[in-house]
């Protein structure tokens, strides 16, 4: 096939265009955004804040963190800041053990298995309460990590 | 598309600049007969589908880095239509916010297909071929 296009023609034709979009066929269509997928992110969200408190609370840093548990310093980091990073259930169960927390519960949270709704509610409050400073926990930051870790003892 | 690797009736096109793909699109010239009163029944080069990178995009960024990729998607279709015999005759469902970008190019609108994911359904005439590409 020859495609014969003079610059004339294009710089003619070019405007056709426009700002219009040029999808053609179901094939282009955009992959619908999932709301079951945002608000799971939320609690992943929350995950991340929880290992992140907690480890604050026992007042490691990230490398110690690492250490003790056996994950990789890249991980603890990504689980801690990527909400779209899925860490490995072996991973979620070493931090369960680390900070004692239930394996199921923490399994939910990561997103490596389904979290109720009352259990997105829950995250979701956390999330919202639980601030980014990395010195020590506030007093309000501890209340709302032992309530929440309360209640993913009672899961 | 691995499915249709090597097989005649399906052509594909892309268009490369600065060693990154900046358009793709897959022709179907064994999917459909013309629908249009005044061709029905003969033979068109279908668009199975067309996409322009999102980096082209003006819906997705402020400054698409090239523009003309859908004109040229269309005036390839065209050609390629005209190379099987069918004298420019080209036929494709848009998406909804490409359906003036279509009507611009001369094509005629046939209405929502419910058959096709309700998609709006698009002919270009041989004559319409040749002022668009004229």
């Amino acid at each position: 096939m020859k495609l014969a296009i003079t610059k004339e023609w294009f710089e003619r034709r070019v405007k056709l265009e426009g700002d219009h979009e040029i999808a053609a066929g179901a094939l282009a269509r955009d992959p619908a955004p999932d709301h079951e997928a945002e608000s799971m992110d939320a609690v992943r969200l929350a995950f991340g804040s929880l290992i992140e408190s907690m480890r604050r609370r026992k007042g490691l840093t990230i490398e110690k963190l690492a250490e003790r548990s056996e994950i990789d310093v890249a991980d603890i980091v990504r689980i801690e800041r990527d909400a779209h990073f899925r860490p490995e259930p072996r991973a979620v169960y070493r931090l369960a053990q680390a900070f004692d927390l239930p394996n199921k519960a923490l399994q939910q949270l990561s997103g490596n298995t389904y979290a109720q709704p009352e259990m997105q509610e829950h995250a979701l409050r956390f999330a919202a309460r639980s601030g980014e400073s990395p010195q020590k926990l506030s007093r309000d930051e501890k209340k709302a990590l032992e309530e929440f870790v309360a209640y993913l003892a009672r899961q | 598309m691995d499915r249709i690797n090597g097989l005649l009736a399906f052509q594909t096109f892309a268009i490369m600049c600065e060693g990154q793909l900046q358009g793709l699109m897959q022709m179907n010239s064994a999917r459909s007969l013309c629908r249009l009163p005044e061709q029905a029944g003969k033979h068109l080069a279908y668009v199975d589908y067309v996409e322009t990178a999102p980096w082209n995009r003006p819906n997705i960024v402020s400054k698409p880095r090239f523009r003309g990729v859908g004109i040229t998607m269309i005036r390839a279709a065209i050609e390629h239509s005209r190379d099987l015999g069918f004298h420019g005759r080209v036929g494709l469902h848009s998406l909804p916010q490409s359906e003036t970008f279509y009507a611009n190019c001369g094509m005629t609108d046939l209405g929502i297909d419910g058959t096709y994911e309700n998609l709006r359904y698009f002919e270009m005439t041989s004559s319409q071929a040749d002022a668009l590409s004229g």
